[in-house]
């Protein structure tokens, strides 16, 4: 009977401690809710960030705006409480998506900035073609045209 | 004027320079990178800086970085306190910690001035205050010298010593 009872209340206490989530569950409950990163994780985030505007500016990128939100998230940082910790994060998010977006267009953008490059190049070297070309027969025609009324005369 | 074949030999040479002109200018685009620091006084002025200061007063100068890599980048002005004998070369930075940061993203082209309020509590003479410019490497991941760095003599008293 004793045996019995000792083991009922074992088996129960095993089920409730079973049952109770751990400190570190708990924790990381807590952080999915409240998802508040660490200065490390901001810092990170800001490196990736700023990789890829440095990447979008070397390309010729107009990357003026986000660096003044990049320089904002610097400053909200150096005031270092925990809401300008999301502040800073929600920033940076929103600045790694226009990034990501600049980014996917970025061929593009190269593509079309070489073509406009190159086309003034070959406009510009095709001048002294067309002015070799046209230019003595553009005068001719203005010669002409200017003295088509002119009337010869015998000059005896 | 006639338009004759001399006349045309000219305007066809002077077209021909202009337009190599033209196209190297559009095509070729040399760049020479660096980038700078200066120290200016209180009022972000270049000269008057203050040589004699009382410990413990707020000491005001500004901060001037410009970036010409043409690319941006992210700056620090790191400052430190040394002496006449130890300071920072072209190559490499003063191995002591610094007492201020001052981080910056900067784009290509671009400056920017800061105001900074400094309390020295340490007395002594010829005590150097040093700027040193660090730039972040992607590349490393780490911040790197950039081998810019200024530098001002201070005096620092108890009391202003008589003029």
């Amino acid at each position: 009977m004793e045996i019995k009872r000792m083991m009922l209340i074992t088996g129960l206490l095993v089920l409730i401690m079973t049952m109770l989530p751990s400190t570190s569950m708990l924790n990381a409950i807590a952080a999915q809710k409240t998802e508040i990163p660490t200065k490390n994780d901001l810092w990170d985030l800001f490196i990736e960030v700023y990789s890829k505007i440095e990447y979008l500016g070397s390309k010729g990128i107009n990357v003026s705006s986000l660096i003044n939100e990049l320089n904002k998230v610097i400053d909200i940082l150096n005031n270092n409480t925990i809401s300008n910790i999301e502040k800073a994060h929600n920033i940076l998010v929103e600045i790694n998506n226009t990034c990501n977006k600049l980014l996917d267009k970025l061929p593009n953008i190269i593509l079309w900035r070489n073509v406009r490059t190159y086309l003034i190049a070959t406009v510009l070297a095709s001048i002294p073609i067309l002015f070799y070309i046209l230019a003595p027969r553009i005068y001719i025609w203005l010669w002409y045209h200017f003295r088509r009324k002119w009337v010869l005369e015998n000059a005896v | 004027m006639r338009f004759d074949e001399e006349v045309f030999a000219v305007l066809m040479a002077l077209i021909v320079v202009a337009s190599v002109f033209g196209i190297v200018k559009t095509v070729y685009k040399p760049f020479d990178s660096f980038t700078a620091i200066g120290l200016l006084n209180a009022n972000c002025k270049l000269g008057e800086y203050p040589h004699h200061i009382i410990a413990g007063q707020p000491l005001r100068l500004c901060i001037y970085v410009y970036n010409h890599l043409g690319r941006p980048g992210l700056f620090q002005v790191r400052i430190k306190i040394s002496d006449r004998n130890h300071l920072p070369t072209n190559n490499t930075p003063l191995n002591k910690p610094s007492i201020m940061n001052i981080t910056r993203v900067l784009n290509s082209n671009s400056s920017f001035t800061r105001r900074i309020t400094l309390i020295l509590n340490k007395t002594g003479t010829n005590i150097a205050l040093v700027f040193e410019l660090w730039i972040y490497n992607t590349t490393i991941d780490n911040w790197v010298y950039t081998g810019k760095w200024n530098n001002l003599y201070l005096n620092i008293t108890e009391v202003l010593p008589p003029r």
